[in-house]
């Protein structure tokens, strides 16, 4: 079957009807693995497609694995993210992030979560303690992670569910206490205020004249453990072998890149001097973010090769290997 | 041969018995130069209170600093001031890439270093465009260069490949990678992206259990299934 043939069969209206009833689940925990939820629906869709050619021949107590394991394929969903500090699944690598997400959101067994994954049932408990031990170093521990859970599964209940109802009637006492308490209440709130506006003018007698609590008489009495001057604070500075090689760190801000240059330009680092002073930069970093995609183009046109995922790749096919190729099983 | 090995293991005794002597005399308070002693007043009072490591780390500062020249210390505090106006997160990210940084070997930060001088060189126009085609990549990608320019190239895909790897095996997994001639990773690539996730778990278990030299031939042999 191909996307294109509208759905006639009986078989086909009966994996349609699946789709509807796990899709807005699926678009969830891809908005979630993948952080974005453009991304999510993108990857959804072509979900759709391929569980449609995957799903033909397949019994239908198969189709949950199958629309899994074909959105959890998508490129989009097996891509690092930048870690977040509030998105707990951005701590994360995608393996066990996918791991913890359909257990969160999909709900699925460990068994059906290790077919979804198309790994050993062994090997998933094991990413998905990976994935909960990696969050608690992170200091996300088990009370955010039921949040978490809790709000993912409410987002992820079916959109035409029956809507909670708006206001729950309440029940007869309690309403009967709420009217009985409340003159005492405007009461008690009538003698603080006046209490508060009191004690701007006069203070009782055995407030006056007391003497400051020990415990704060220490905290004045005492200085600073160390007072240091601008020379000892710079060498006590836990970064001061990174402060006194300015070379070195200049290099590092940039590892990644000049790394990366090295590999693709071919730079063999023979007969250069280790030490040879950087030339100032002549791009200031914030810049670089900025530089136009037309730019790119240009500019890497004439030097090294551009790389897609560590592949030096030539100027022709460079548009083809950026759009999303991915080397990815 | 007994005497010979009793000998050896003296001589080691001496030399662990005169390190671990001279250690504590170096960085104790009494043994120290006057100007570093100096320079290191405020921690006098507490100074033998001070973990070992902490009072070799000032002093090794104290004596950086007193090599220095004027303008050079200038510099530094200028820089100090300037590091410390950055938000943790950023001091945070240059920590931790200076430590990938030296834990390089030697040739790879010669090699990172005269990138870094070829690419600051270049005109800005084409730094940018250098830098747009880098950020193409995926995060991930992005990251492994961070190992080095020989690592890099292939970490970010071993990552696709083998998302699974126990935590135990991750450091021979590592091993066996590196271990592998260019070519014969490039193909264990291709092989794996083949293969559903109990297979490249097998595989992959397969090959670390195969001894370094037969590797290759069992990955041809594979592919060429």
């Amino acid at each position: 079957m191909t996307a294109d043939r509208p759905l006639r069969e009986p078989a086909d209206l009966g994996r349609a009807a699946f789709l509807r009833g796990i899709e807005h689940r699926g678009r969830v925990l891809a908005t979630a693995q993948c952080g974005d939820a453009a991304r999510a629906g993108a990857a959804l869709a072509e979900c759709k497609i391929a569980f449609h050619e995957l799903a033909e021949d397949a019994e239908p107590d198969r189709w949950p694995a199958l629309f899994w394991q074909s959105l959890l394929a998508h490129p989009a969903l097996r891509a690092r993210l930048a870690p977040d500090a509030r998105d707990p699944f951005s701590q994360l690598e995608p393996g066990p992030r996918a791991a913890l997400l359909l257990r969160l959101v999909a709900e699925l067994d460990p068994d059906a979560a290790a077919d979804a994954l198309g790994v050993s049932p062994e090997t998933y408990r094991h990413a998905l303690a990976r994935a909960i031990e990696a969050l608690r170093a992170k200091g996300i521990d088990e009370t955010v992670l039921h949040y978490v859970r809790d709000s993912l599964r409410r987002e992820a209940r079916p959109t035409h569910a029956t809507p909670v109802a708006a206001q729950e009637a309440m029940p007869a006492h309690r309403l009967w206490h709420a009217r009985r308490l409340r003159p005492y209440l405007y009461g008690l709130l009538a003698v603080l205020s006046l209490g508060v506006l009191t004690s701007f003018f006069w203070v009782p007698a055995f407030l006056r004249g007391m003497a400051t609590p020990p415990g704060f008489q220490t905290l004045r009495e005492h200085a600073p453990a160390l007072k240091l001057s601008a020379t000892e604070s710079a060498i006590s500075d836990g970064d001061f072998e990174l402060l006194v090689d300015p070379q070195g760190e200049r290099v590092a801000r940039d590892l990644d890149l000049f790394a990366w240059y090295a590999a693709s330009a071919g730079v063999s680092g023979a007969g250069t001097m280790a030490g040879a002073p950087l030339p100032e930069t002549t791009l200031p970093e914030s810049a670089a973010s900025e530089a136009d995609a037309e730019d790119a183009a240009e500019g890497a046109a004439s030097g090294p090769l551009p790389v897609v995922s560590g592949h030096p790749v030539p100027a022709s096919g460079k548009k083809a290997a950026s759009s999303g190729a991915s080397d990815a099983p | 041969m007994r005497l010979d090995r009793a000998g050896l293991l003296a001589l080691a005794l001496a030399a662990l018995c005169a390190a671990q002597g001279a250690m504590p005399a170096g960085n104790d308070w009494a043994a120290l130069d006057a100007d570093t002693r100096k320079l290191l007043a405020p921690w006098q009072e507490n100074w033998s209170a001070l973990p070992a490591a902490e009072r070799g780390r000032l002093v090794a500062n104290a004596t950086r600093w007193q090599q220095m020249d004027a303008a050079a210390r200038k510099d530094l505090l200028k820089r100090l001031a300037a590091w410390q106006a950055l938000p943790p997160q950023e001091r945070a990210r240059i920590r931790a890439r200076y430590a990938a940084w030296k834990a390089l070997p030697h040739d790879e930060q010669v090699r990172v270093h005269a990138a870094a001088q070829q690419f600051l060189a270049l005109p800005a126009p084409r730094q940018g465009a250098l830098r747009a085609t880098f950020a193409t990549q995926d995060a991930g990608s992005q990251e492994a260069w961070l190992q080095g320019p020989a690592d890099g190239a292939w970490i970010g895909k071993a990552r696709l490949a083998f998302p699974f790897v126990p935590d135990q095996e991750r450091d021979a997994t590592m091993r066996m990678l590196r271990d592998l001639a260019p070519d014969a990773r490039e193909q264990l690539f291709v092989l794996a992206a083949r293969l559903s996730g109990d297979q490249r778990e097998k595989l992959r278990k397969d090959l670390l259990l195969q001894p370094p030299r037969e590797r290759p031939d069992l990955i041809r042999e594979k592919l060429s299934k």
